[in-house]
């Protein structure tokens, strides 16, 4: 006010300083408003906004086809933006009420944000044009269906497999052209390919099952467990133990310091530091994609490709498969979501996902695949994940909107396992029963609460 | 009021109005509405619902919870004192008429200009396991350490033999959050500069009557220096305390695995409060435990940062 009395020496400066402060705040709130509103150029056409993860050569492999959408039709433009935490945008762009038309994310988010109702269902889209779910694999189907209709539809798939180095083999007097074909064959090939320095210190090993530990939540179905039956919390369930005394058997027979000694060394998977590309260890669980980064960070490397070695109880031919999605925000005007429907049918077909699948060097999640596709394809082992894929022993994480939490509490048991961490309770490194029993409290009263939160949702809906 | 007066209120009100709105839309109503999620299942993407005390409640059952507010305080403990003793250490350093001072002033500073993310990854290989600085310098101090304690041993006749290692940092639960502690210590450079700043403005009678008086550097240093510096020790420590409850960024990085995240790797040893809180809030869509979490935080910080106050009232001195 001081400053204002200072300078306000007549009427006719007062109402200038009054205009230039409503001018301010006018200025400010169009400045507010502008994030608000949707800038389109004024063509007639509808410019439809695409979110993707994709970058570098995926990014390209995407945007070849985003391309082949606009010059196959003069009605709609999709523009597609490359970015990471995509979800988190997602949500909250969403939540901002100015959501991307067509959002690329992954399978686990498919039914956590169905039930929040982030995404609309494509059953209705779907169903008009005719596509059935079996014009995908059965499982990538499956992943995208919740609730007796599917929320989105399939990009880019994955599938798991056991790769090994040959020259390694080699090295240590294995046959290179046999892969282990049971746990047991892979402890003992593991055994005979870990070497040590002459202090005692590990410098390459045969196999770790933490290294990556990304597949780690699918170790209990490979040894014949599942972590949720449709209805309850199975988390402590024989398969889940006996995987996890698995995977502390390594921390006792090479001794966890050693290994962490070890594996402190190991440099990021994206790189030629990856402990694979490196000829550190010879055999890693990856998926489809390894090789398109084996070609970048380790040319020339002799490798071979199986099916995850065969558990006790397991399943024969046992795989993860994931898959990456494309998804329709809800909150967009029906002409919108029409178009953008348009775009995701389109990337449905099969000369179109079968470009962006080349491109990204992955098998296809379509259950029709050409000649052109697997003579094309620069992965020689492609046949393998799709057989994988369509077999018996596929597994999916389960569709439950707190799969995301469990997962972590799986890795959290894991890493107590493997760490041989010390049970207060008991004074002992935790045994595999106790960890699980942990996971298993935790997630029954996550997966209550949960319930607890859709029942009250749904009876608020009711009285509204 | 005169008419004039009325004008001047208005106007005033007017130019202060865009802060007062930014204010009252970016500060106050997320503080507020934050409370409200508190008490709500709440996941961003529907309205609330009202759930009473159920995230508090839950929160109490959470064993992740106490876990992530342990490290914390751990953290806490080992980060923020060797940070403040550092940031003293060195400006105590640059104060004693040291040649080339701006440039010393500038590369204890430059660590601070690093983008956080930019350092995280540059740590990281600071703390490899294998090829590591830090473990290869204390390598070739402990490998003759090594030699001259065995030597000992066999000397006297023990059978015992010691085989002193460095730690693997990152990849062992009991020495990451040593290892982040380690790594905060190199951006106390901003702290240092406000020492400097609070040293050079300690009188310099006070240290001629001291040295008439016979006082030597350490009693100086005790008895002016530490005093004269008191308030601003205890800004530093207030602001240090209330930062390094949120530390987030290097543990995101760090401890997150290969694309960064919350899993506070290994085994959950660097899980801090503020990560398991963004896992609740960002992963999970449970806004309203997270706002829980978040308000549970800002009372814990309060209480320490009143403790701090309390303990400091007594001993800071304010000159003039």
């Amino acid at each position: 006010m001081s400053f204002l009395a200072d300078r306000c020496t007549s009427d006719v400066r007062c109402r200038k300083s009054g205009l230039m402060a409503i001018a301010g705040l006018t200025s400010l709130a169009l400045f507010l408003c502008a994030g608000c509103v949707r800038s389109e150029p004024d063509d007639g056409k509808i410019h439809l906004t695409y979110w993707e993860k994709w970058e570098r050569f995926e990014g390209e492999a995407m945007q070849r086809v985003v391309d082949d959408f606009n010059r196959s039709q003069d009605r709609i433009v999709v523009h597609m933006h490359a970015f990471g935490a995509i979800e988190r945008k997602v949500v909250a762009a969403t939540a901002g009420g100015n959501p991307p038309d067509v959002a690329g994310l992954w399978m686990p988010y498919i039914v956590p944000f169905a039930e929040s109702g982030l995404i609309i269902p494509l059953g209705p889209y779907l169903e008009r044009d005719g596509i059935r779910p079996d014009h995908w694999t059965k499982v990538y189907a499956d992943m995208c269906t919740y609730e007796g209709t599917m929320w989105a539809v399939p990009t880019t798939p994955s599938a798991t497999a056991l790769y090994w180095n040959k020259a390694m083999f080699r090295e240590a007097g294995l046959d290179p052209e046999r892969p282990p074909r049971t746990i047991a064959e892979l402890d003992a090939m593991a055994e005979k390919l870990t070497r040590y320095d002459s202090e005692g210190r590990i410098v390459q090993m045969g196999f770790l099952p933490t290294e990556p530990d990304w597949f780690i939540p699918a170790f209990g179905p490979w040894f014949g467990g599942q972590p949720f039956d449709g209805q309850n919390i199975t988390a402590n369930a024989p398969g889940y133990v006996e995987a996890l005394e698995w995977v502390q058997s390594y921390s006792r027979k090479y001794d966890i310091d050693r290994i962490k000694r070890f594996s402190g060394g190991f440099g990021n998977f994206a790189s030629p530091q990856n402990p694979f590309f490196a000829g550190k260890i010879a055999m890693v669980l990856h998926g489809v994609w390894l090789h398109s980064y084996i070609v970048q960070y380790a040319p020339g490397m002799d490798y071979g490709v199986a099916p995850w070695p065969k558990t006790p109880h397991g399943p024969e031919n046992f795989t993860l498969a994931e898959t990456d999605i494309l998804v329709i925000p809800a909150g967009l005007p029906k002409v919108r979501q029409d178009a953008a429907w348009e775009f995701v049918r389109f990337v449905s077909s099969q000369r179109a996902m079968e470009t962006l699948c080349l491109g990204q060097q992955k098998h296809t999640p379509l259950a029709r695949v050409s000649d052109e596709f697997l003579a094309n394809h620069p992965h020689r082992y492609i046949h393998l994940f799709i057989d994988l894929s369509k077999g018996p022993g596929v597994w999916h994480a389960p569709r439950m909107g707190m799969w995301a939490r469990y997962d972590s509490e799986i890795r959290a048991a894991v890493e107590r396992m493997r760490y041989l961490q010390v049970n207060p309770a008991t004074g002992r490194p935790f045994t595999a029963a106790e960890a699980l029993d942990i996971v298993q409290t935790r997630m029954e009263a996550n997966w209550q609460r949960h319930q607890d939160s859709l029942a009250l949702r749904k009876q608020q809906e009711g009285t509204r | 009021m005169t008419r004039l007066d009325r004008r001047h209120l208005r106007n005033g009100l007017l130019f202060a109005g865009p802060w007062l709105l930014g204010l009252g839309a970016f500060v106050a109503f997320p503080i507020l509405r934050s409370l409200y999620l508190s008490f709500c299942d709440y996941s961003t993407l529907q309205p609330p619902m009202w759930i009473g005390l159920q995230n508090y409640r839950d929160l109490l059952k959470d064993e992740v919870f106490f876990k992530s507010l342990s490290n914390t305080f751990i953290f806490a403990g080992l980060a923020l004192p060797a940070s403040i003793l550092t940031a003293l250490f060195l400006a105590l350093l640059l104060n004693s008429g040291v040649r080339g001072l701006p440039i010393f002033r500038t590369i204890f500073y430059l660590p601070c200009l690093v983008p956080a993310v930019a350092s995280a990854l540059l740590w990281l290989w600071v703390f490899n396991g294998q090829y590591g600085i830090l473990s290869h310098a204390l390598g070739t101090v402990l490998e003759p350490l090594n030699g001259f304690v065995n030597s000992t041993l066999a000397g006297i006749g023990s059978g015992t033999r010691v085989h002193l290692a460095p730690p693997v940092w990152l990849s062992d639960p009991r020495w990451s959050k040593p290892a982040l502690a380690i790594m905060s210590v190199w951006g106390t450079g901003g702290t240092m500069i406000v020492f400097l700043a609070g040293l050079q403005n300690v009188p310099t009678e006070l240290y001629e009557a001291a040295e008439i008086d016979g006082a030597g550097w350490w009693r100086r240093l005790y008895h002016v220096t530490l005093p004269c510096l008191s308030p601003v020790i205890y800004f530093t420590v207030i602001m240090g305390l209330i930062g390094v409850m949120q530390f987030f960024t290097a543990a995101y990085i760090i401890g997150g695995g290969p694309m960064g995240g919350t899993a506070g790797m290994p085994a959950r040893s660097t899980l801090f409060y503020t990560l398991y809180l963004w896992a609740q809030a960002t992963e999970w869509l449970q806004m309203g435990y997270a706002c829980a979490m978040a308000w549970i935080l800002f009372v814990i910080t309060l209480i320490l940062t009143l403790v701090a106050h309390g303990t400091a009232q007594r001993r800071v001195t304010y000159l003039g």
